[in-house]
């Protein structure tokens, strides 16, 4: 199994409720590359779900390009977003129980998981293997209601593994997990990355879970707002020219302060206005 | 699947259940239609006369013609003969035949009597012998026990007989000399029906000669005697048992082109006659079987709708549970059509093994219907009708849960991942809705302006109930959020909060929608049962007339008067009526009665017996009685004018007979003459009533002038007084001839005379009216002019006046004319002898009629048959038009128990969601109390409404449909249909309705508020 990459460019999103419409997400441009592992992080409300949404083709943008793998989602056609989910993009979704169905045992969950893929012609593994992958093997036919919080999300984890997807996109994982079960969680997943390939995306607002992954994006009012990778932060220009400050600057240089940008030995030097040059 | 179903059962079991109801109500109606068919023919033919249960062939030879002699007279076609006339295609419809052979013969032994002589193969088996045995032998009589008394006969008694045969048959009769073998006192009713063996004995039947009854014989008897004009008869009886409704309606085409075979035969055949009223059968049958299309569909087609209706929502309901597992199928790559196979895979099978169990339903249903509400044991049969009811129940199944399951497939994934579904806020309607809605306007629209008939027009009460559920649902949603809304700025928060919950949940349309279909159907089908059972009841009490009716052979109104006197019959119990029948469909009957006590005794519309009494009061003038066989009077002229022929007057009498007669009094001579005395002889001496003046005189002869008569008094010598000038009026006021009363006083009446040449002329006294008042019904007969008609009297044609009109009169048609019968008799005529003389009895007494019936008898009068008003209901009642609105008590029971069937699965649907709404208010410090105000907020308003619409909706449905409901098992002749709604039933089921369900609601509401537990809000969904 091999990742699939993700690709967004000026991916906007508006909902229409009664009365007004919300902008979601107001032009993200993201790169997640095949087999990599991210976390997106931000307030309620800054769009992260709305991305994922997007990503697993549960609705399409108002504007801009999503494409995963060779598929530009954006204009898709039903049929071939049903196939995508199928084969290529899984979607975990908060709250464990959630992903399962609620009178089959956890075997029979990857089993049901996986037959519109069969049907498509697709290989898939055993579903004792994906259980096993996960942790849950000897737990295949153990009924939901005697699972663990955590053990049933490791059966929300299998059935989204169940059809081998190239894209895992994963919304709280590790929500409503006591510590020990939220590592086993984390564990698997990054397991799953490095073993299989696939390429994983998860929304946290965990901190301890985002600073255990290897790159984080942080949207902030639709917008990239920032990227963490190996322990450092970035602010992220994007496509227009946007180029957000992070958190901590913005408390120093409030909305309406004017700021030069001075080249300096090869970067750039941001001078708020009324400081000298040296 | 197993795992599927094991993981919500009761859903599944309740979704198994409804598809059952829908079954059922689709099996069961051509199920009952059949049987009921079926059990209408076998009532047809319990009650059904012989007349139309058995093909009758009778064959009475050629009589030697008086012209040809005997040279072509034929005796008549013997058994074989006659059986060999009837095709084997219709004798195999019908059971074995009987043979039968009829002479009439009359005796003078000890007085003259005449009647039938009869052999009948098998007879013996079907009498009951008072004394001796069956006769056997040729010459060998059995007589009735009624014979045996009036007559004297007894066994050994030796009947001198001779033949009757038509008049002008030339030739001597054949003579016999029979041999009383025995006295039968009764008889096979079955066997013997149509013969009416007994009931003329001692009587005279036709006001002629005296009866006796019949003489039974042996069938050597009609092979020893030369007779005449012997009949001989061939019976084909049906077989009650073999058959059915196909058979029967076979018959009579087969009939029709037996009696063409018959009217073909060669002329010199011997006679050969067809009687057979199969269509006497076949009619009822065929009009119950429309009646019973009409009205079992009616009621059986909203109750399978609602089943239907419930079904829809609890498969609803299932599948907004299923939502999340929905989305789970959609996420793994399912698209809608995945996601709709996953659902049905589930749903369609819990629905369809609801089937069988629905068809077993039928089946238990029937039978029991069967058990408890038609005659007898007809089988329920599996036909083509019952398999396509099966199909198209199987189909109602297969699309609804289609409908449901695509919906929820439909959804995109987002929506199926919301905890609760987007709901369109307003009156915005759905295209499904929206579509229901128009249709069903489209069918009641064209259902009340009378433009939908057939299948669909019986679906209209339901479709009217539906829509209007459709709407008040539509409009629960934004009704309850504004008042919702308002109940929270005015600080009322409970009732608030209910409200608001009202207008959020997915689920209180669809309660909505079921409880005004459930609440509707169960006002009108009320309505059916009750105002079907008033008619017929108002049908039995017209068409029989009173409690109990005898109508009586022979008598006069005297006569009538004696039996109820010596029959010590209770003042005011027992009345007579004299009917002249109408002879056509449009001909109009006349009954003669005596007002005060018919009104009383008779049934009436509502309001006539008070306007009965007035209309046909007698007139109010004393009458001029005499008494003595001869009668003296004064008599003077003034300036009289006699013409050129002779004058007579006479004086016009009603003796105690009952008979008018006309005395001549004396021959009038010209110019001014002085009083004289006259004495004329009159059969006056047990009395005699004035009733008029008559002058005579040839045509063409004019007569003018006055003639005073007084002082005229019969046997005593006290004359009589003449009254006033007003007690007298001229006969027909319109003619230029006429007797005036000029002047009367002190005794004496002064006659002005005016005639222009008539040959007679009267002056009536006003005691005899001119014209008979009539109380009538329906049209005035062909040449009424105004409210002046002539109808039958007591002897023919009468004069008549339409004093009044009542929508019906009893034991009548189309029109009908009531009259006074003791004033009709004073016209003084002889009484018809077709008109039928009866008692009207207050109540069915049995002693009472005994005692009638003994009176009548030592009178040499019979009781030729007793009619009971219980009897006539019962038979209406024995009638597909009732079968099959009683169904309606079935559907208005079923309608409830789906009705709370429908409150219990949206209780359970929602109980979860509601106890964790419920939860939160309680986490925020609402206290029990609270909470129990919300829960049951939520409940009884929706149901309150809901069943309000409904019995709305289905009284108007009742009005709407009033005159498609078939009441009667055949439209009545007289407007007697009353179709108008039955309030206090319809309101009385709407209370019900509204007090059960409310009931239900309260328990419901009262358990989820009990269940309200702050562990709910931990819970998964």
């Amino acid at each position: 199994m091999t990742g699939t990459a993700v690709i967004t460019r000026r991916l906007v999103h508006i909902y229409r409720t009664e009365g007004q419409d919300v902008a979601a997400l107001s032009g993200v441009d993201l790169t997640v590359g095949a087999g990599e592992m991210i976390g997106l992080l931000g307030p309620s409300g800054a769009g992260k779900s709305t991305l994922l949404g997007l990503m697993g083709g549960l609705f399409r943008p108002s504007a801009g390009q999503i494409r995963v793998g060779d598929l530009e989602l954006s204009a898709a056609t039903t049929h071939q977003l049903d196939e995508l989910r199928a084969t290529t993009v899984s979607l975990l979704l908060q709250g464990a129980r959630r992903n399962l169905l609620p009178y089959a045992s956890p075997r029979e969950n990857v089993e049901f998981a996986q037959s519109a893929t069969r049907a498509r012609g697709a290989g898939v593994r055993d579903p004792g293997e994906v259980l096993a992958s996960v942790g849950l093997d000897g737990l295949g036919t153990a009924p939901l209601g005697s699972l663990t919080p955590g053990q049933l999300q490791l059966a929300a984890l299998a059935v989204a593994l169940a059809p081998g997807p190239g894209v895992l996109l994963a919304d709280e994982p590790t929500g409503q997990l006591d510590h020990r079960a939220r590592d086993v969680v984390l564990a698997t997943l990054a397991r799953v990355n490095r073993e299989w390939g696939t390429t994983v995306v998860l929304v946290t607002h965990d901190a301890e879970v985002a600073a255990a992954l290897p790159r984080t994006v942080t949207i902030r009012d639709g917008r990239i707002g920032g990227e963490g990778r190996s322990g450092e932060e970035y602010s992220v220009v994007s496509a227009d020219g946007f180029l957000p400050l992070p958190a901590h600057v913005l408390a120093d240089l409030p909305a309406g302060t004017l700021v030069r940008f001075h080249p300096a030995d090869g970067t750039y030097q941001l001078l708020v206005e009324d400081e000298d040059l040296p | 699947m197993l795992k599927v179903i094991r993981h919500r059962p009761v859903q599944a079991v309740v979704i198994a259940a409804l598809a059952a109801l829908v079954t059922a109500c689709a099996v069961l109606t051509p199920l009952y239609q059949r049987a009921l068919e079926q059990a209408s023919v076998q009532v047809q033919l319990a009650h059904a006369p012989a007349s139309a249960t058995q093909l009758q062939l009778t064959s009475n030879g050629i009589l030697p013609d008086i012209y040809s002699g005997a040279r072509f007279a034929r005796p008549p076609l013997t058994r074989e003969e006659l059986e060999a006339l009837v095709p084997r295609t219709l004798r195999d419809e019908l059971g074995s035949p009987v043979a039968a052979r009829v002479v009439i013969a009359e005796t003078d032994h000890p007085s003259p009597s005449q009647g039938r002589v009869i052999w009948r193969a098998g007879e013996c088996a079907h009498l009951t012998m008072q004394q001796g045995r069956c006769p056997s032998a040729a010459g060998e009589i059995a007589v009735s026990s009624a014979d045996a008394h009036n007559f004297g006969w007894g066994p050994g008694t030796t009947l001198p007989a001779t033949e009757v045969p038509p008049k002008g048959t030339p030739g001597n009769p054949a003579t016999a000399t029979f041999t009383v073998a025995g006295v039968y006192a009764g008889f096979g009713a079955g066997f013997w029906d149509g013969w009416a063996l007994t009931g003329v004995s001692g009587t005279q039947p036709d006001r002629a000669e005296v009866a006796h009854d019949a003489w039974i014989a042996a069938e050597p008897t009609f092979d020893a005697v030369a007779w005449v004009n012997p009949l001989s008869e061939l019976d084909f009886p049906l077989d009650p048992g073999a058959t059915g409704i196909d058979q029967l309606l076979r018959l009579p085409p087969q009939a029709d082109r037996l009696r063409l075979a018959l009217a073909r035969r060669p002329k010199g055949a011997a006679s050969a006659h067809l009687s057979w009223d199969v269509t006497a059968l076949t009619q009822p049958v065929l009009e119950g079987r429309r009646q019973a299309r009409t009205t079992v569909p009616l009621l059986m087609a909203p109750l399978g709708v609602l089943g239907l209706v419930v079904l829809w929502m609890a498969l609803t309901t299932a599948a907004e549970q299923r939502r999340p597992e929905v989305a789970v199928a959609r996420l793994r790559g399912r698209g809608v059509r995945g996601a709709r196979g996953y659902l049905l895979a589930e749903l369609l099978t819990v629905a369809l093994a609801g089937v069988p169990v629905g068809v077993g339903i039928a089946f238990g249903l029937g039978r029991l219907a069967r058990g408890l509400v038609l005659p007898g044991n007809v089988a329920l049969e599996v036909r083509a009708p019952v398999v396509a009811a099966l199909v198209l129940a199987i189909a109602a199944v297969t699309v609804t849960t289609w409908v449901v399951a695509d919906r929820v497939g439909r959804e995109p994934i987002a929506a199926l991942l919301r905890r609760v579904p987007p709901r369109r806020p307003g009156w915005a309607l759905g295209t499904a809705d929206a579509v229901a809605l128009t249709a069903s306007a489209l069918i009641v629209g064209a259902f009340v302006t009378g433009n939908l008939t057939g299948p669909l027009a019986l679906a209209a009460p339901a479709v009217l109930a539906l829509a209007v559920g459709l709407v008040v649902s539509r409009a629960a949603t934004p009704v309850a959020t504004r008042l919702g809304r308002r109940m929270l700025r005015l600080g009322r928060p409970a009732p608030a909060i209910a409200l608001l919950q009202v207008a959020r949940r997915p689920g209180t349309r669809g309660v909505i929608a079921l409880l005004t279909v459930a609440a509707a159907i169960l006002v009108f089908a009320g309505n059916a049962v009750a105002v079907g059972g008033r008619n017929r009841a108002v049908a039995a009490a017209q068409e029989v007339g009173a409690p109990m009716v005898a109508t009586l052979s022979g008598g006069s109104i005297a006569t009538v008067e004696d039996v109820i006197a010596d029959a010590r019959v209770p003042a005011g119990s027992v009345t007579p009526v004299l009917v002249e029948n109408a002879v056509g469909y449009d001909e109009q009957a006349n009954l003669f009665v005596l007002p005060a006590a018919f009104s009383r005794i008779a049934a009436l519309p509502p309001g006539a017996g008070a306007r009965v009494t007035h209309a046909l009061a007698a007139p109010d003038v004393a009458p001029i009685r005499l008494r003595g066989s001869e009668l003296t009077m004064t008599m003077a002229t003034t300036k009289l004018r006699t013409g050129t022929s002779p004058v007579r007057l006479a004086l016009r009498l009603l003796g105690s007979d009952g008979l008018a007669r006309s005395v001549p009094v004396a021959q009038l001579v010209a110019g001014t003459t002085a009083p004289r005395t006259v004495r004329v002889g009159a059969e006056c001496a047990t009395g005699c009533v004035v009733t008029g003046w008559e002058l005579a005189t040839d045509p063409a002869n004019s007569v003018t002038g006055t003639i005073t008569v007084g002082g005229l008094h019969g046997s005593d010598a006290t004359p009589v007084p003449l009254g006033v000038t007003s007690d007298w009026s001229v006969v027909d006021p319109s003619a230029r001839s006429a007797l005036t009363a000029t002047e009367a006083a002190a005794g004496s009446l002064t006659i002005g005379v005016h005639n222009a040449g008539r040959s007679d002329v009267l002056l009536q006294h006003r005691w005899v009216p001119s014209t008979l008042p009539a109380v009538v019904s329906g049209r005035l007969p062909q040449g009424a002019s105004g409210r002046s008609f002539t109808g039958t009297g007591l002897a023919g044609d009468t004069a008549m006046t339409a004093a009044a009109h009542v929508r019906w009169l009893p034991r009548s048609g189309r029109s009908a004319a009531l009259s006074n019968l003791a004033v009709a008799a004073r016209i003084g005529v002889p009484l018809d002898p077709q008109a039928e003389l009866q008692l009207w009895f207050d109540r069915d007494d049995a002693g009472l009629l005994a005692r009638v019936r003994q009176a009548a008898e030592a009178r040499h009068m019979s009781v030729l048959r007793v009619d009971r008003e219980a009897d006539a209901l019962d038979e209406l009642e024995q009638s597909a038009s009732a079968w099959s609105l009683q169904l309606g008590v079935l559907v208005a029971v079923a309608c409830l128990l789906v009705a709370a069937l429908g409150v219990g699965i949206a209780g359970a649907a929602s109980w979860r969601t509601r106890t964790r709404d419920l939860a939160v208010l309680r986490l925020h410090g609402t206290p029990a109390s609270g909470l129990a105000r919300v829960s049951l907020g939520e409940q009884l308003p929706v149901i309150l409404v809901a069943v309000i619409a409904g019995t709305a909706s289905g009284v108007l449905a009742s009005q709407v449909a009033a005159s498609s409901v078939p009441l009667l098992p055949t439209a009545p002749a007289a407007d007697l249909l009353d179709t108008s709604l039955d309030w206090p039933v319809m309101l009385v089921l709407g209370l019900v309705a509204a007090v059960a369900l409310s009931a239900l609601g309260w328990l419901v509401g009262v358990l989820v508020a009990r269940r309200t537990t702050l562990a709910r809000l931990v819970e998964a969904p």
